[in-house]
């Protein structure tokens, strides 16, 4: 995404930020590994 | 020679770090290892890659798992030695 | 027939369950007295474990009478259950004490008031000195005055009916400590400091529990200190034209914060802060309006699991 702040006006400045945290990452790469390491993969 | 069957014969084992590595010297299971690992770690890239992880994340991951999926017999790399599971 | 004597039937039988619980039961006509000697709590594990097979308690002590009327299968009892500690699912119970007396007629219970204590529950983050009042209101079971501390700071519940029964109670949270709130996120090189207060909105229905509309304000002065964050100087890499204005937020010191809170049933949580601050290296006024989303049931579960890695943060700046 391309920001863009607004310099309100002189004084002062605003900023705003969105921080989205997701946990969802741990349970995906989770459920990939298990195919890595599972008796067809040829690697485990 | 397949993984599965180095493992019976006690020749490799699985390490905390998503690795596999030979329990003897054995130049056909160390070329086995080599071969695996090399795959194993061009996974965990793309896997780190796709998560915007670190591989060395995606490595500890797949340590836990890799020594918890070992089966009973075969062996693992636990405090600086190997342990049969 | 004729009717029994004076001698009547009287009986006296002392016994324990396979699983160790002491039981004396003396009967005397239509009355029956059934007593639980003062003893470990692992004896009812079995009877807990049908009730909900998720409990898991480690120690512990109960004690139990009832006085049964075969004529009119009126029940009135007491229990004691005493400095417990367990589990139930991964939540961990630390010291809940509970002795309630109550009454069952005509199959409606009655509780009579009884304190509930709790000196910590872990949910992923502590909930401590826990309190409350048990007791029955025309049928329902409710808890009173709940009260406890959480994030260094203290909350309190005036009424919760104990059933998914569709209500709505306003939790209360004072001196909440802004920077045990931001250890949650594990985010290295933030530093915050300041106390926050405010109302948050329960609203409890058969789809779950959620927060409309609630909102958390400063208590008294506060400060933000980033350096050396990797998240956020990864932002500062991608958006070089805004360094200097990112670099504001490095060193705020605020006197006004105003939130918006809302947690939907699914565990989304909507954070909305505006903060008034200085960032005085700069002698600049900032008008810091922050944003964060997040699912609190996942956090919480990845805190319980004690792994929480560095999970991907997605971030923008988005113009007003």
């Amino acid at each position: 995404c391309t920001p863009t702040v607004q310099i309100a006006a002189k004084d002062p400045i605003t900023i705003n930020l969105n921080v989205k945290v997701d946990h969802e990452i741990r349970v995906k790469v989770d459920k990939e590994l298990d195919d890595i390491f599972s008796d067809d993969s040829g690697l485990f | 020679l397949d993984i599965g069957e180095a493992k019976t014969r006690g020749l490799v084992g699985e390490k905390p770090d998503g690795y596999a590595a030979t329990i003897k010297s054995d130049p056909e299971a160390k070329a086995l290892v080599d071969e695996i690992n090399a795959k194993r770690k061009a996974n965990y890239q793309a896997l780190a890659k796709k998560n915007k992880l670190s591989l060395s994340q995606v490595e500890s991951l797949a340590g836990d798992k890799s020594l918890k999926k070992t089966a009973k017999g075969h062996y693992i790399y636990q405090n600086g030695r190997w342990v049969k599971k | 027939a004729g009717s029994w004597s004076d001698n009547q039937l009287a009986s006296n039988h002392q016994f324990t369950t396979p699983a160790g619980l002491e039981l004396t039961l003396q009967q005397h006509e239509q009355k029956l007295l059934i007593q639980l000697p003062r003893q470990g709590i692992l004896g009812i594990e079995p009877f807990l474990s049908q009730i909900d097979s998720q409990f898991d308690l480690s120690s512990g002590w109960m004690a139990a009478k009832a006085n049964v009327d075969l004529a009119s299968m009126q029940i009135d009892s007491s229990l004691k259950l005493v400095n417990i500690n367990g589990h139930y699912q991964d939540y961990e119970i630390e010291n809940f004490n509970f002795r309630p007396k109550f009454q069952l007629k005509n199959n409606k219970l009655d509780v009579s008031p009884s304190p509930l204590s709790l000196t910590r529950l872990s949910v992923g983050v502590d909930i401590t000195q826990l309190h409350t009042i048990i007791g029955s209101r025309d049928g329902n079971i409710e808890a009173r005055n709940i009260i406890g501390q959480v994030f260094d700071g203290h909350f309190q519940v005036p009424l919760l009916t104990i059933d998914s029964h569709p209500q709505q109670a306003i939790i209360e949270a004072y001196q909440i400590d802004a920077s045990k709130l931001i250890s949650l996120e594990q985010q290295s090189g933030i530093t915050v400091s300041g106390r926050l207060r405010g109302q948050l909105p329960l609203h409890i229905s058969p789809a779950g529990v959620e927060i409309k509309d609630g909102y958390l304000v400063n208590q008294g002065q506060g400060s933000l200190r980033i350096e050396n964050n990797a998240a956020f100087d990864g932002v500062k890499a991608q958006q070089q034209e805004l360094g200097h204005i990112l670099s504001l937020l490095e060193h705020l010191d605020f006197t006004a914060i105003d939130s918006q809170v809302n947690l939907s049933t699914e565990g989304w949580l909507s954070l909305k802060m505006q903060i008034q601050g200085y960032n005085a290296p700069q002698a600049q006024q900032v008008n810091f309006n922050y944003h964060h989303e997040e699912n609190i049931f996942t956090l919480m579960k990845a805190m319980r699991m004690g792994d929480i890695i560095e999970d991907q943060v997605i971030q923008g700046f988005e113009d007003k």
